[in-house]
């Protein structure tokens, strides 16, 4: 190893050879693919924050809302790979976050009528999800164990059954009965967001 | 990931599907937001393990320059101890461990002898340095020696030979009590005490005393020699080590040195000069290095 890769930090993006494997990749939710599109749009997320004049310390805030809403929109296949490099799409929805950053940020209602984008449906759906996952964590927090745990492990942390039983995580030895136990806990939720939605006229 | 429909019940309304539809999304972004969490740790770990490597990194420079710079300072300031006459005497030893390669390169290989011929060296005894034994592994840096020479300008008069003579000797007079190389037996007892208080006159006049009683012998004239030096009598000084020139005490280093140092005393430049270049090209003499400075000096 030379000294100067010693003392670099690596970089993430060395393993994918083109953007189609990094795409691949982050549809896999793969840690260094994440860390590569975010080195990348990294630049560009200081240049937005400058532009927009918001706090320098919202850059991390701006780069990690943005790779939600990039994450999310691979997942749900909204966003599919036609040949451009990932990173730029994720650019791309920096800018639209960093408009809606400085949306939040002004109080003068005049001045956000110069604005185009007032409903960004992506930001828009992007907070429903945050507001969403918010309940489910407290409903998982009134649900206790071992419904926490399986849950979490398998939908949050995205562990297979068969490592969450090799690893003696929770109580249950078999995958089989394990996954029945994820059923339950999962009706269970179900029917306490749904006691919650009715309560709150939803 | 499981579909949400495979945990509603069988009859499940819109209102279940919806609640459920829900939680798939909400449990969709607490995953999302975990794993942007293990990035950002995983970021942040990397980001400090190459923090500590430039800061190991830099420290190990500034340790490597500070080696350097120390070693480089250190060779700077022993070069002036380095006599010159060392670099042109012909017949010093040159140590080869200082030599450089390409000194090394230079020199012709020897022939060497079949091996049946080689001889076993026999290893010659590098006696321990009698003043300063500390400085044994020290090739050349020496101290200044602990007494001034007699005063000569109080015995032989004003004189800018006799001032010079005495500067010269002052950087010279590595001159200690008791003598190498001599047992002081009981009838010696008297003067020995006045020798170790450097009371020379005491001690002369005792010795002179006892050669009128006894029979002279080797110690005495070492003694008396001895005695002679350090009150700066150059002359008869040399007339008693002339009396043990070819007796076996003749033969120790120190006696050979203070018979240098007499012999300057007696104003006899040259001879001195002699027995200097013989003693600075012993290696194993103790007072090599002694011999060597005079000999700088005296060029």
């Amino acid at each position: 190893m030379r000294i100067t890769e010693w003392l670099t930090p690596s970089n993430p993006c060395r393993q994918f050879e083109n953007n189609e494997q990094l795409f691949q990749a982050l549809k896999s939710l793969n840690n260094s693919a994440i860390r590569c599109v975010q080195n990348k749009a990294m630049p560009s997320a200081k240049k937005l924050v400058e532009q927009y004049k918001l706090a320098p310390e919202s850059v991390d805030e701006l780069l990690n809302q943005s790779s939600l809403i990039f994450l999310r929109k691979i997942e749900d296949g909204s966003y599919q790979f036609q040949g451009h490099a990932p990173s730029s799409y994720l650019v791309e929805i920096m800018k639209r976050v960093a408009l809606s950053m400085t949306r939040k940020r002004q109080t003068n209602y005049e001045s956000i009528e110069d604005h185009h984008d007032l409903h960004d449906p992506d930001i828009e759906a992007s907070n429903r999800q945050r507001e969403s996952a918010e309940l489910v964590r407290q409903f998982l927090g009134q649900m206790g164990e071992p419904c926490t745990s399986v849950i979490r492990l398998h939908h949050i942390e995205g562990y297979p059954d068969e490592e969450v039983v090799r690893q003696g995580w929770t109580r249950y030895t078999t995958t089989d009965s394990l996954k029945i136990k994820r059923s339950d806990c999962m009706k269970k939720l179900i029917q306490i967001a749904r006691q919650w939605r009715n309560t709150n006229n939803i | 990931m499981e579909k949400y429909e495979q945990y509603l019940s069988d009859n499940a309304d819109n209102d279940e599907r919806r609640a459920a539809a829900q939680v798939m999304e909400g449990l969709a972004g607490l995953r999302l937001e975990a794993k942007l969490r293990e990035v950002a740790t995983e970021q942040a770990v990397q980001h400090r393990r190459t923090l500590w490597r430039r800061l190991l990194f830099t420290l190990a420079a500034l340790a490597f320059l500070a080696a350097v710079a120390y070693w480089f300072f250190s060779k700077k300031d022993a070069r002036p101890s380095v006599p010159p006459i060392e670099k042109q005497a012909p017949s010093s030893p040159s140590p080869t461990k200082k030599q450089t390669p390409e000194q090394n390169k230079s020199e012709k290989p020897r022939e060497k002898p079949p091996i049946a011929q080689i001889k076993p060296k026999e290893e010659v005894p590098v006696a321990p340095d009698p003043i300063f034994p500390t400085f044994a592994v020290q090739d050349e840096v020496i101290p200044v020696p602990l007494h001034a020479a007699p005063d000569l300008v109080a015995a032989r008069g004003q004189g800018e030979a006799n001032a010079a003579l005495k500067a010269l000797l002052d950087q010279l007079w590595y001159v200690t009590y008791p003598l190498q190389g001599l047992e002081v037996s009981r009838a010696f007892s008297s003067v020995d005490e006045n020798l170790k208080k450097r009371d020379f006159t005491a001690a002369y006049l005792e010795l002179e005393q006892l050669s009128s009683t006894q029979a002279t012998n080797d110690t005495l004239h070492y003694l008396q020699a001895y005695c002679l030096l350090e009150t700066g009598e150059g002359q008869e000084a040399l007339l008693h080590f002339a009396q043990i020139q070819n007796r076996q005490l003749a033969r120790d280093p120190q006696l050979q040195w203070y018979r240098g140092l007499t012999l300057l005393l007696a104003d006899k430049r040259s001879e001195a000069i002699a027995l200097f270049n013989v003693i600075a090209a012993n290696s194993g003499h103790p007072y090599r290095r002694q011999a060597r400075k005079a000999l700088k000096l005296l060029q």
